[in-house]
């Protein structure tokens, strides 16, 4: 007795830390849970293994996110938010956004810190709330998949994403309700997922075109299921969606051409040619030749119905995209080259992401490697296995993977003159730390203020602020005469913290660099709060749809029926009051329908049932 | 010459506290000069060749030592009298840093077996304890959930950081090809990674784990990468040939000394006052010591040849009429029955072979000493310096050869003075202040002997700042600081560096002197000004 006590409490420890990992993509997410020690993609209620990061809000206030958000994109573009990873982290005033306000069909408007918001039918979201939706949607797949709540998940992200992503992706994490026990790099989750309980011991790359970024990897496996990220390179504005944009490009100029209409003036239009060029573009790593109808795209000035009509051969959309191809390679080569190491010493190729099926990527990889790429592992699904075995890795008691990442960009201070000085180079294994000294830059300077960033920019301002503090307290000295040591710490969880002290006061001042999503904590947590109380009411939506349909399956059954029990059984007085009865419980359902509460409805459903039962006899007895 | 081809050499930067090994093993080890061939190191024991041999595959076997290859430099070795069985000296514990440490030799061996600490030699620490941990004990205690092995494991290994070199942290040879560096890294990095205890409470212990961690994946960068390890092996070779003199000089800030040639330089392990080793008045109440003509105990030798007559009397007064002491000390090397009888004759056959070596010694000497002056000729600094402090060492009362060591070290200094400035930058580029403290008193103290004044004050300067950055005491840093000072007067912040340090220590005048001399210099100085004011 007590020892199956003592056996259920283990086990729902075990069950407790059950580690879900999440692939949060640009134009498709997909979670994976470790079951038996084989990775294993949870598909969604539509029984898909992946689900589209789409998010939406119909007229009538209701949220959408996935497959039904994608389908309904075109009669609610406005309202229909893709592809907002592209925008997680950035702040207002970057390039980034600018580019995505010219070509986005939702409406993106400026935070309160700097950062970007959505408006969503006259409701601002920020960017992390709009992935929590997503991120809420992949929890509830597993929850429904395990049957029993997950709190606890690995989410991966570009590799060459900067602190600020991911910190915002953590809070988008926070605000779902998850503990986000690890971020991990979407190339090296992949990596884990392709050498998982193989004894792999090999110098590979991982190529990684998903739909919005490219990064590409080189990690050493060996000794036993140590993974070491040798080197990371990438760019997180060079995806599937670059490629779509060439295709709509092509269509809006062919368009303009022949009808002298700007098709992208019209969101609706732009939202439908979105559409059409991925369709085309993903059936062109099949066929040669695509056909890209859409009928009455715009109307002319003259009110007549414009059909856009367009034949796409793949050698066409090679050609539209080549130096986007181009520049894979070129970041390749940027990757070896930064790993040390040559194209012969690369054992395997592991390719990621969707994109990657396109036969002339494949081409250009298999060119550049010298070697045909690997194909043991599904491009879509792979980096959601990677990161449920990485969070089973950290949780389990076996710990036999180990993980080893980088940090793909420098760390460091902003110097006098607008000037960064790298302090942690980029491709630096964690956990790590260094240190400078510098000195003051005007007489009887008593502080200096420590801009910690992070970039590959020699140029400060090209870099991304990732905090600052003052050290106070100097000694009065000529410039150049006070000698400050600065020392930059990365720990295993990727925390940067930052010391700075005088080396002739030991005054000292630390911080620990918390990157900005561009949320508050506070915000975070009424967001998350906020989250929390939709998806309340989300299970209670869900709990009355299906008490609902129940009662109305049976009020139709029962409606059904019922001239027939009259005109058996009408007669006699047993009859008239079964019918009666029957009149009555249907009035009763139909009213706890209306009132919209589930539990009402399902105690009308019991008594529903019970007529139904009851009409069944008599109609089955004559 | 010499008919073993053996020429052991200590693993540099062997922390012996962490072997498994006993006195006998330790007495070996610090006669090891990476010079001596088996029956050398014989005669500088005193133990038999057959012993010597075994003890040598017993410290092989633990990493401890390698033998030199191919290519190196080594003078001839001189015909040895025939070595006589005796018992072997008694251990005695240093208080120095092991000559391992202060005084790798010249070039590195490629035959090292695996010298991890983390692994190799923990096995055998199980069989044998070792003589004491080289951590604070007391951190065995701190919370954390771990059990007691891990947290010795991770003591262990971080004591042994600052003084590793990048192949003996990840326990490979130094020509181990890229295979088994990267082999070795992750069998070490799944051990000591956080990860591996993830949600665990680490307390004091996850700072070292990190630490651990950076050092091994540093070590891995590092070699993993030909240019990096080729200016990585660069470097150590540079340090390798410079610190085979490295140990000449007296300490900073006195003069050299006759009789006294020998310098502790380590700024973090201050010099003894009076060191308990072989001083005569300790002698007397010790146990027999045979003098030892090896150099590379430099504190053995250099103390017995500051006094060297008082010590020869004193000893061959115990050796031959005294035999009382040491059997709980040396238990080992006595029988247990009839501990009496057998130690006067042990002591009688030591002496015996003490007076017959004086003679084959002085031979040996002078060989040495045409050694050094042909390593001079074809600027083998390392080698010509090595070669006389052997000399000096089998000829203590040997003025002339005393004198030509001091001036040869002074040389060799001068001469490497620009690799110790290499060093030190390597070193400060990569975090290890202590070293570079080190390299860069070094090249200072060559800077000067070659009258390069004001190179010689900038170099003090950089090794003060490393010092403190290192965490030295304020007395080494102030003592840097002053040399800076006398080296070059004229620079006012030399002289304002130096008032700060002497104010840390609680030298009020002596910091106002130094500030009254700057604003001698520079009347308007605003820092002199007020530093002045701070200082009254």
């Amino acid at each position: 007795m007590l020892r199956s006590q003592r056996e259920s409490a283990e086990a729902e420890k075990d069950h407790m830390e059950r580690v879900i990992g999440i692939d949060l993509g640009t134009t498709n997410s997909c979670v994976a849970i470790l079951e038996q020690q084989t990775p294993t993609v949870v598909p969604n209620r539509g029984g898909y293994k992946t689900t589209p990061s789409i998010v939406a809000v119909t007229e009538a206030g209701k949220r959408l996110v996935g497959h039904i958000a994608k389908r309904q994109a075109i009669t609610n573009a406005e309202n229909t938010v893709y592809a907002a990873k592209r925008l997680i982290g950035r702040k207002w005033d970057s390039p980034q956004v600018k580019n995505a306000l010219m070509t986005t069909s939702y409406n993106i408007v400026e935070g309160p810190h700097d950062d970007v918001r959505i408006e969503l039918r006259n409701k601002t979201y920020s960017i992390p709330e709009i992935s929590s939706m997503i991120l809420q949607e992949m929890k509830m797949v597993a929850e429904e998949y395990l049957s029993e709540p997950v709190t606890k998940a690995v989410i991966t992200v570009p590799a060459y994403f900067n602190d600020n992503q991911r910190q915002a992706t953590k809070d988008a994490g926070a605000i779902a309700g998850l503990d986000v026990i690890r971020i991990i790099n979407e190339p090296t989750a992949a990596a884990l997922a392709y050498g998982f309980g193989k004894n792999v011991d090999a110098t590979v790359a991982v190529f990684d075109l998903g739909g919005g970024t490219f990064d590409i990897s080189i990690l050493e496996i060996g000794g036993q299921g140590v993974f070491k990220v040798i080197a990371t390179t990438g760019d997180t504005f060079l995806g599937g969606e670059d490629f779509d944009a060439r295709i709509i490009d092509w269509l809006v100029d062919g368009f303009r051409a022949e009808h002298g209409i700007d098709l992208r003036e019209d969101r609706m239009a732009l939202q439908r040619l979105r559409d059409a060029a991925e369709k085309a573009k993903c059936e062109l790593s099949a066929v040669h030749e695509a056909e890209i109808n859409l009928p009455f795209i715009i109307s002319a000035a003259s009110n007549e119905a414009l059909h856009l009509q367009a034949s796409l051969t793949r050698a066409k959309l090679e050609e539209l995209t080549e130096d986007l191809i181009e520049r894979c390679i070129e970041i390749s080569k940027q990757a070896l080259e930064d790993a040390q190491l040559g194209i012969e010493e690369i054992e395997d190729v592991i390719l990621v992401g969707g994109m990657t099926r396109m036969p002339a990527i494949q081409r250009a990889v298999q060119d550049f490697f010298r070697r045909a790429p690997n194909r043991s592992v599904h491009p879509d699904e792979v980096v959601a296995m990677g990161a449920a075995i990485q969070g089973a890795a950290l949780i389990e008691d076996k710990r036999e993977m180990l993980l080893l990442d980088v940090t793909p960009h420098a760390l460091g201070i902003m110097t006098f003159g607008s000037h960064f000085e790298e302090l942690i180079p980029m491709n630096t294994t964690v956990p790590t730390s260094m240190s400078k000294t510098f000195t003051t830059s005007r007489d009887n300077q008593t502080a200096v203020k420590i801009i910690v960033m992070q970039g590959d920019s020699k140029n400060a301002e090209d870099n991304e602020l990732l905090g600052e503090f003052i050290l106070t307290g100097l000694r009065r000295a000529a410039k150049g005469q006070v000698e400050i040591e600065v020392t930059f710490e990365i720990n295993t969880d990727g925390i940067v913290s930052v010391d700075a002290r005088d080396l002739e006061t030991g005054q000292a001042q630390s911080i620990q660099v918390t990157a900005s999503s561009g949320l508050t904590p506070d915000e975070v947590r009424r967001m998350a709060s906020d989250a929390s109380e939709f998806m309340l009411e989300r299970k209670a939506d869900d709990a009355y749809e299906s008490a609902k349909q129940r009662a109305e399956t049976l009020i139709a059954s029962i409606d059904g029926m019922m001239a027939e029990v009259e005109r058996s059984v009408g007669g006699a007085d047993f009859g008239r009051d079964a019918v009666e009865k029957g009149r009555r419980a249907l009035d009763a359902a139909r009213a706890a329908v209306q009132s919209r509460d589930a539990e009402a409805i399902l105690e009308q459903v019991q008594r529903l049932e019970r007529t139904e039962r009851m009409f069944r006899g008599v109609v089955g007895g004559t | 010459m010499d008919e073993s081809p053996r020429r052991p050499t200590p693993r540099p930067g062997l922390d012996w506290r962490t072997l498994p090994i006993g006195p006998k093993e330790a007495f070996v080890l610090s006669r090891l000069d990476g010079l001596a061939g088996v029956s050398q190191i014989a005669i500088t024991t005193g133990l038999g060749e057959g012993d010597v041999e075994e003890i040598l595959d017993r410290l092989e076997s633990l990493g401890a030592v390698s033998f030199r290859h191919e290519g190196y430099r080594s003078p001839p070795a001189i015909a040895p009298p025939p070595p006589s069985p005796a018992p072997p000296s008694p251990p005695r514990a240093s208080p120095y840093p092991s000559p391992s440490i202060s005084a790798p030799p010249p070039h590195s061996s490629a035959s090292s077996p695996p010298a991890n600490p983390a692994s190799a030699s923990r096995d055998s620490i199980l069989d044998l304890k070792p003589r004491a941990p080289a951590y604070d004990v007391s951190l065995l205690d701190e919370p954390a959930d771990l059990d007691r092995a891990t947290k010795e494991k991770i003591l262990e290994l971080e004591a042994l950081l600052p003084r590793a070199t990048h192949y003996e942290l990840l326990g490979v040879p130094e020509d181990a090809e890229k295979a088994a560096i990267k082999r070795a890294y992750f069998t070490l990095i799944q051990q000591f990674h956080t990860d591996r205890f993830y949600g665990k409470n680490l307390g004091i212990f996850r700072s070292k784990l990190e630490r651990i961690s950076s050092a091994l994946t540093k070590a891995q960068d590092t070699l993993s990468r030909a240019k990096t390890r080729a200016e990585y092996d660069q470097y150590l070779a540079s340090r390798r040939e410079t610190h085979g003199v490295r140990d000449s000089l007296p300490p900073t800030g006195a003069p050299p000394r006759s009789g006294d040639a020998d310098s502790s330089d380590n700024p973090s392990i201050p010099r003894a006052p009076a060191a308990p080793a072989f001083e005569p008045a300790e002698l007397a109440g010790s146990v027999p010591t045979i003098p030892s003509p090896s150099h590379a105990s430099e504190v053995n030798s250099e103390r017995i040849s500051a006094d060297p007559i008082t010590g020869r009397r004193l000893l061959a007064r115990k050796l031959g009429f005294r035999s009382g002491e040491g059997r709980s000390e040396n238990p080992s090397s006595l029988p247990p029955s009839d501990p009496e009888t057998t130690r006067e004759r042990v002591a009688r056959e030591l002496k015996d072979r003490f007076d017959a070596r004086a003679e084959s010694q002085a031979s040996a000497a002078a060989y040495y000493v045409s050694m050094a002056n042909s390593a001079r000729e074809s600027k083998d600094y390392p080698s010509y310096v090595n070669a006389l402090r052997i000399a000096a060492s089998l000829a203590p009362d040997d003025v002339a050869i005393r004198d030509a060591l001091t001036q040869a070290s002074i040389e060799a200094d001068r001469e490497l003075a620009d690799k110790f400035v290499q060093q030190a930058q390597y070193e400060q580029r990569d975090g290890y202040y202590e070293r570079a403290a080190r390299s860069y008193e070094r090249a200072a103290r060559g800077k000067e002997s070659a009258g390069l004044l004001a190179d010689a004050a900038r170099y003090y300067r950089e090794a003060a700042i490393c010092a403190a950055k290192e965490g030295a005491s304020l007395k080494k840093v102030a003592e840097l600081a002053r040399r800076a000072v006398a080296a070059n007067g004229k620079k006012v912040e030399y002289r304002l560096d130096l008032a700060r340090a002497y104010e840390k220590l609680g030298m009020r005048s002596s910091a106002q002197g130094e500030v009254q001399r700057a604003l001698e210099l520079e009347p308007d100085n605003e820092v002199a000004r007020a530093l002045q004011k701070q200082l009254r």
